[in-house]
């Protein structure tokens, strides 16, 4: 059965006079934000400092906090370097599926490296892992779902970026997908890769290899929260509750749209406070850079290890680079190699039966009994004729 | 070079009994030319020949956002025709085969299969397939439609050409163009066209 166009398209009246008053709350509650961010009287390092009181005295917090450029800085994109290094890491994964007659996970990494100025093709690989059978279960004996397996698969990430990264010709930058670093939330201990995440930082660091985290289109409140707790008084840091928050649904992209009005300028480098859940390995900084290349700003999120920002530049040649790379695709800016590395590690549906086809011949050749599709798996592949 | 080292220039997509397409990618690209011959061996010994009539390079959506960029480093261009999966189409008309030894200009019994390996005649089996039979592959040739015959014409035989003059053989040539002022006769407007074309060789 299709949609009931016919209940949707009578809602939609209704449901658009809601959206226009809920547009118009947000663009007062964005004007207020904005006063708020350009009328912060205080140096930067004031700023930090009443942040750093609230992490010390909140068990939860998650904001941004400004490193050491005035908060108004809009940089335009310096020139590139005539020769770097460029890797890019993206994985695709299939995770374990009750439904399915056997349960398995694979991980699979597409990297491309890039030595810009040597007029050579990249080097381009691909990553195939198969899930060891212990690695399927939780603590508690159930199937790991997407959320675990996409953990494996971030770590596989790093860890490839991290073999190419450390043999390339310097200067390397290293670019991931999405955050910086992974943020921990399972028990799990098969999955608790922060102490191997420690280590492949502080290898990336050793060698001087920027990483990076590239973050298309980025819906966070950094700003709006930590503008927040900026306007909340000192006494009351203790008991600040960032549920309360009366001005959400402000997006740091949205805010700084106003700021960064020319294609290619950063935003001030800020750090990233995150207390409590979701614990990280690492500190992390980050400017927004605006990707349009001309109209309305269009901004991005990059990530980069705190290390970065005690050489200026080195955030320049991020800067640069990020910039250059996502005029490329032009039509929709996004970083080139990103996209390439995301086109070699997407597995297809194709792909994915033909791997669950290789398991159960070899499970046959082991002597052993594959389950079967589950009834309503079974039902659904009715549907698909 | 004997068959064995050989380098194939693609691999069968697809076939019917007048022609074939093969793929390659784009670094395969540097041999292969329009009007020259080539085969597909079949696994019963015999050989299928063509000559190649169009070579597509095909895009994608990716290749189509990167025409329009600004800015597009060499080494994203190289990775393009180097690295990504889009195959070169090549298409061949056949125009005989190889059986027990004896060449024929006519069509193959049945054609070649999908991923049969396309190789690139060389001089002596060009020479050898032009010189048997006569001239009677080029009726394959003239019967092609919706095609520019006499750019292939002119093409192929500017290569069957210096391949029998290194041979010795300079009359191979002008006994091509008798075969096709006969083969035209009748078709004055064509032949003009295909003369015309031909000049350009002398």
């Amino acid at each position: 059965m299709p949609v009931n166009y016919h209940q949707i398209e009578s809602r939609l009246p209704e449901y658009g006079k809601r959206m226009k008053e809920f547009e118009t709350a947000l663009a007062q509650a964005e004007q207020v934000l904005w006063e708020q961010f350009t009328h912060l009287d205080e140096d930067v390092a004031a700023l930090r400092d009443k942040i750093e009181k609230a992490e010390v005295q909140l068990r939860r917090l998650y904001c941004a906090k400004p490193v050491s450029e005035p908060l108004l800085t809009h940089k335009a994109a310096p020139l590139p370097p005539a020769g770097y290094t460029l890797i890019a890491a993206d994985g695709s994964q299939i995770a374990p599926n009750r439904h399915r007659p056997l349960q398995f996970g694979v991980i699979n990494v597409g990297l491309i490296q890039a030595r810009l100025g040597s007029g050579n093709p990249p080097e381009v690989s691909i990553q195939s892992t198969l899930l060891d059978p212990e690695e399927l279960l939780t603590p508690e004996g159930s199937l790991i779902g997407e959320d675990e397996v996409a953990l494996y698969r971030d770590f596989a990430e790093r860890r490839a970026l991290l073999e190419v990264a450390l043999a390339a010709q310097a200067p390397v930058i290293a670019l991931t997908d999405g955050l910086l670093d992974i943020y921990q939330q399972y028990s799990a201990p098969q999955l608790n890769f922060q102490a191997e995440m420690h280590t492949i930082h502080q290898q990336l660091e050793a060698r001087g290899v920027m990483s990076a985290g590239y973050i298309d289109k980025p819906g966070a409140e950094m700003l709006s929260r930590m503008l927040d707790l900026l306007q909340t008084p000192e006494m009351d840091l203790v008991t600040y509750d960032d549920q309360k928050r009366s001005l959400r649904g402000i997006s740091d992209a949205r805010l700084l749209a106003k700021l960064l009005t020319m294609p290619g300028e950063r935003s001030a480098v800020f750090e990233t406070v995150s207390k409590g859940a979701a614990q990280t390995s690492l500190k992390v900084h980050f400017f927004y850079i605006n990707i349009s290349l001309g109209g309305m700003p269009y901004l991005a999120r990059v990530e980069f290890p705190a290390w970065l920002s005690a050489q200026p530049e080195l955030v320049d040649l991020l800067h640069a680079v990020i910039f250059q790379e996502v005029q490329v695709l032009d039509r929709h800016p996004y970083p080139y190699l990103l996209h390439r590395a995301h086109e070699l590690a997407v597995i297809t549906l194709q792909e994915h039966e033909q791997v669950e086809a290789m398991l159960l011949q070899e499970y046959a050749r082991q002597g052993l009994h594959a389950g079967l599709h589950s009834n309503k798996d079974a039902n659904k592949q009715l549907l698909k004729i | 070079m004997s068959e064995e080292t050989k380098i194939p220039i693609g691999k069968l997509l697809r076939a019917d009994s007048r022609q074939f397409v093969a793929g390659c990618r784009v670094k395969e690209l540097e041999t292969p030319a329009l009007g020259a011959l080539c085969k597909v061996k079949m696994e019963d010994g015999s050989d299928i020949f063509g000559l190649i009539t169009n070579i597509q390079i095909n895009d994608d959506g990716l290749v189509k956002q990167l025409v329009s960029g600004l800015s597009i480093p060499s080494e994203y261009t190289a990775d393009n025709r180097y690295n990504r999966n889009l195959p070169v189409e090549i298409y061949v008309l056949a125009v005989g085969f190889q059986r027990a030894g004896r060449l024929y200009h006519r069509l193959p019994p049945r054609p070649p299969l999908s991923l049969d390996a396309l190789y690139l005649c060389d001089d002596a089996e060009l020479v050898r397939f032009t010189n048997s039979g006569g001239y009677g592959y080029f009726r394959h040739i003239l019967r092609l439609e919706d095609q520019p015959v006499e750019e292939l014409l002119v093409a192929h035989l500017a290569q069957a050409r210096a391949a029998h003059e290194l041979q010795g053989n300079r009359d191979w040539y002008g006994g091509a163009c008798q075969e096709l002022i006969t083969l035209l006769r009748d078709d004055y407007p064509r032949l003009m066209n295909v003369l015309n074309a031909l000049a350009e060789l002398e």
